[in-house]
């Protein structure tokens, strides 16, 4: 059956999301009910993974990865089902969603409404399906004895008995990814289709293999051939000569060559750390064939026929797989641009090529086929099960298909090979493949990945601070990769700690530590962050004329996440050269005027203050005695203009008074007793009066009001050519000067 | 005799009150240029802020604005501004009591309102005091010289 979602497509999904973001989709029609997918993006290339264009001709091209996000998830809170999403930029989707063991591909419309389908399908209803495919494991045995695999002691890794994991860390394995000029051929002639298919066949398998096996598939290295000869020149089913003897080509050829192509440092294409290296093929077998449990691990060479088969003799072994796709048309191979009336199917509708590749890495991360997993009296017992092996869908290992377990076969089964949804996407699902699948493979990835890193970080953190996360323990020989949910990344993201500055709440920080071999383990924190901000100061002494010898405490205050300490400096604010004494207050007495600051440092950061300049001012050096004389009216704006009389002063304006020598005050006074009035104010303001020829030093005399007049009492200190100055601020103003005595 | 027995208890409280005023001088006048020394408007400290209530307030004038540490008396413009109720300013020296006197009458209706001065000083570090009566108001001291 086949639903449709119109019009809507995934565009909102488009836009780009930090990997962890958690996101619902809602009202989706799987099979007979409208469901919710519960998803999580999620990376599948390293974020500095080296993705390679060969042109054959010796020219080789880094290219970026696909401009698609994708997401991992499952059918509401039902942890037995998938969901992988493939978002394109242009809001296209690809995507597989498997709930009730049932499988259901997303794809959407290659036009502008872009209308998603979810449709069901079935292994050998498929019509991309090639129910051949085979895995030629037995004669690649290198290391494990055939028969029932121990459960292994619980290590590091804290695996119990019922498969169930204790810690907390999932683990990563690094691939490198090679693929054919046929793969390419079949995907289009298009390196794009190459690096798309390539990037969702990996991101697919991860969603099962962190489902089962907390581990994180991560492209670390693809390439892609685009011509003739290159490196792969076997052809499985094709004839061929091998070790200078005609043969029939085997997958165990293919896989032989890839290993001698990675052993050799010259033909060598990534010498980075990686766990496996699959070759994805478009040659003609639908078939894969990798060595077990060879997963972070070093090559080895194969002599006397102790690799299994003499073919190998001479050749290098390791961890390497092989999947061919197979003879597949460019119809029925899983191209992105490929459509049905109009649909889009491309990976993983297909899921047979899934399918290889999640099997063969299997194998290199020392998964058994079930079908050779013979269960013990005592096993048997256990389980409460009557069944010789695992899977029963072949009689032995290898003598073909027989019946069908009541759980249907795991991935690393023939189960597929009796029909439609015979072999179940997953690695463990009861007791049995619980305890004999899922541990020993999550055993073997524990034993050979570093200890898993322990991020110590504090409970909470501030968001100005750019603040340190640490590795407590980092093991020499082992390279970091960071990510961050809802925050930046300061400087480098590849250290044993890092910086970062939360933009939102939780903050979620990932490290995946990866040792030499290319196997790593992953470990993330929720980090809640406090917004605060740097100190604000709340009071400071102000600017002051001091007169010298004096001195005056600098004191200044400031509220906001402590402790707050605070430094003065002498000179312009934020020119820290010249620091003053440590504390606060501090004692000042300068002898010529100077400016301070302050700058006041919380845990959020810092401030600096305005400047506070003292003045130095030298008191005179003679006193002066008091003289009377009659009242006398020095000047009166409202007279006719001059020296004693008009205009009016206007606003902000001034006016120099000449008061010796007037109103019997001699040349010699130095200040004169006095009475100013304002006449009848029209506004609000104030008259200042000053020593002449000094800018005016902020003084007031006489504050006004409109309509009333007023006088005041003052002191007028003179200039010494005897004169004052008038400042008025408010409306134009008349005013008076009366004495009555002078100081001298 | 009732009457006059509470005639001179009356009597004996006025001379209570009206005693100790001190006098001192004669004073030389040194001018300064006029300097801002106190202006509650500031932030809060020791020359500034907060506005006046009818708490005393204690302010340093000696040390600034020209003022010697040797000054007797000083020469001020005092004012006023946004006064909360109709009141008046006490201005003296520090080291007496507060004195029952007024510098100064305002109003809210004042804007602001200036009046000049010539007060002794305490002889504390804090050397001039000033009080409103009534409400809130913040005051402005200018210094226009000192007397020794």
């Amino acid at each position: 059956m086949e639903s449709r979602i119109e019009g809507r497509g995934f565009r909102g999904l488009s836009r780009p999301l930090a990997p962890g973001t958690r996101i619902s989709l809602e009202r989706i029609p799987v099979g007979d009910t409208v469901a919710t997918l519960e998803l999580e993006r999620f990376e599948v290339w390293a974020p500095d993974a080296e993705i390679v264009v060969e042109y054959g001709d010796g020219r080789r091209e880094k290219v970026g990865p696909p401009p698609v996000q994708y997401f991992r998830g499952t059918v509401g809170d039902d942890p037995d089902s998938m969901v992988f999403v493939a978002v394109r930029t242009d809001g296209a989707v690809e995507g597989m969603v498997i709930s009730n063991d049932r499988r259901y591909r997303m794809n959407s419309r290659n036009d502008e409404a872009k209308d998603v389908f979810v449709e069901e399908v079935g292994l050998a209803d498929d019509p991309d399906a090639e129910p051949g495919f085979t895995c030629d494991l037995d004669k690649t045995r290198l290391e494990t004895p055939r028969g029932v695999p121990t459960v292994r002691s619980d290590a590091a890794g804290g695996v119990t008995a019922n498969g169930t994991l204790s810690a907390t860390g999932t683990w990563t394995l690094n691939l490198a990814i090679e693929t054919d000029f046929e793969l390419y051929t079949d995907l289009g002639n298009s390196v794009a289709n190459v690096n798309t298919f390539i990037g969702n066949l990996v991101g697919a398998a991860s969603v099962i293999y962190q489902r089962d096996l907390r581990t994180d598939l991560v492209i670390a290295f693809s390439r892609v051939q685009t011509a003739v000869g290159d490196p792969f020149t076997v052809n499985p089913g094709s004839a061929g000569t091998w070790n200078g003897v005609g043969t029939t080509f085997g997958t165990s050829h293919a896989l032989a060559e890839l290993g001698d192509i990675w052993a050799n440092a010259g033909t060598r294409p990534f010498s980075g750390p990686r766990s496996s290296v699959v070759l994805v093929s478009g040659k003609n077998q639908t078939a894969g064939v990798a060595w077990i449990g060879r997963s972070c691990q070093g090559d080895f060479t194969c002599s006397g026929g102790n690799c299994g088969d003499a073919l190998y003799n001479g050749h290098t072994g390791g961890a390497y797989a092989y999947v061919g796709l197979g003879n597949q048309t460019s119809t029925t191979v899983p191209n992105p641009n490929n459509t049905n009336n109009g649909v889009l199917y491309g990976l993983p509708s297909n899921y047979w090529a899934l399918l290889g590749f999640a099997h063969e890495l299997g194998h290199n991360v020392d998964g058994p086929h079930t079908h050779c997993v013979s269960l013990t009296p005592e096993q048997k017992t256990q389980y409460g099960v009557t069944r010789n092996y695992i899977d029963e869908c072949v009689t032995g290992c290898f003598a073909g298909p027989t019946s069908v377990p009541p759980e249907k076969g795991t991935i690393m089964s023939y189960c597929h090979l009796l029909g439609s949804s015979q072999s179940r996407f997953l690695f463990g699902r009861t007791l049995e493949t619980s305890e004999l699948m899922v541990n020993r493979i999550r055993n073997y990835i524990n034993s050979r990945t570093p200890a898993s890193p322990a991020i110590s970080v504090p409970s909470s953190l501030d968001v100005n601070t750019s603040s340190n996360a640490t590795i407590s323990a980092p093991v020499g020989g082992i390279t970091y990769n960071w990510s961050i949910v809802n925050g930046t990344i300061n400087g480098a993201t590849t250290g044993s700690s890092i910086n970062f500055t939360a933009t939102a709440n939780p903050v979620t920080l990932r490290v995946r530590g990866t040792n030499a071999s290319g196997c790593a383990a992953s470990e993330s924190v929720n980090v809640t962050v406090n917004t605060c901000g740097p100190p604000v100061i709340t009071s400071i002494t102000p600017s002051a004329t001091l007169t010298l010898g004096s001195g005056v405490n600098l004191e200044a205050t400031a509220s906001g996440a402590g402790p707050i300490t605070y430094q003065w400096y002498v000179g312009t604010p934020g020119n820290t050269s010249t620091p003053a004494a440590v504390g606060n207050p501090i004692s000042a007495s300068p002898v010529s005027t100077t400016t301070y600051w302050v700058r006041a440092t919380g845990s959020c950061g810092s401030v600096d203050s305005s400047a506070v300049t003292l003045s130095v001012v030298t008191p005179p050096a003679t006193g002066t005695s008091l003289y009377i004389v009659t009242p006398c009216r020095i000047i009166d704006t409202r007279d006719p203009d001059g020296p004693a009389g008009g205009p009016a002063l206007a606003n902000l304006a001034m006016r120099n008074v000449q008061i010796a020598g007037v109103c019997g005050i001699p040349n010699a006074a130095t200040a004169v007793v006095a009475n100013v009035t304002a006449i009848f104010p029209s506004a609000v303001g104030f008259l200042s009066f000053y020593p002449a020829g000094v800018p005016w030093p902020g003084n007031s005399t006489l504050n006004y009001r409109a309509g009333k007049t007023r006088g005041n009492n003052a002191i007028l200190v003179l200039s010494g050519d005897g004169r004052v100055t008038a400042f008025n601020s408010g409306a134009t103003q008349h005013f008076i000067i009366d004495v009555t005595g002078y100081y001298q | 005799m009732r009457r006059l027995i509470l005639l001179a208890f009356l009597v004996a409280a006025l001379g209570m009150t009206s005693s100790a005023l001190a006098q001192s001088g004669p004073y030389q006048y040194f001018p300064l240029s006029p300097c801002r020394v106190v202006d509650t408007r500031g932030a809060n400290g020791t020359n500034g802020g907060p506005a006046l209530t009818n708490a005393i307030r204690s302010f340093t004038v000696r040390g600034f604005c020209g003022v010697p540490t040797s000054a007797k008396a000083v020469s001020l413009n005092v004012t006023v501004t946004g006064a909360s109720a109709s009141s008046w300013l006490t201005v003296w020296p520090s080291n007496v009591a507060k004195p029952f006197v007024s510098m100064l009458n305002f109003e809210p209706a004042d804007a602001a309102l200036a009046n000049g001065v010539i007060v002794g000083l305490g002889t504390a570090s804090q050397d001039l005091s000033v009080a409103n009566a009534v409400g809130g108001v913040h005051c402005i001291i200018d210094v226009t010289g000192y007397f020794q």
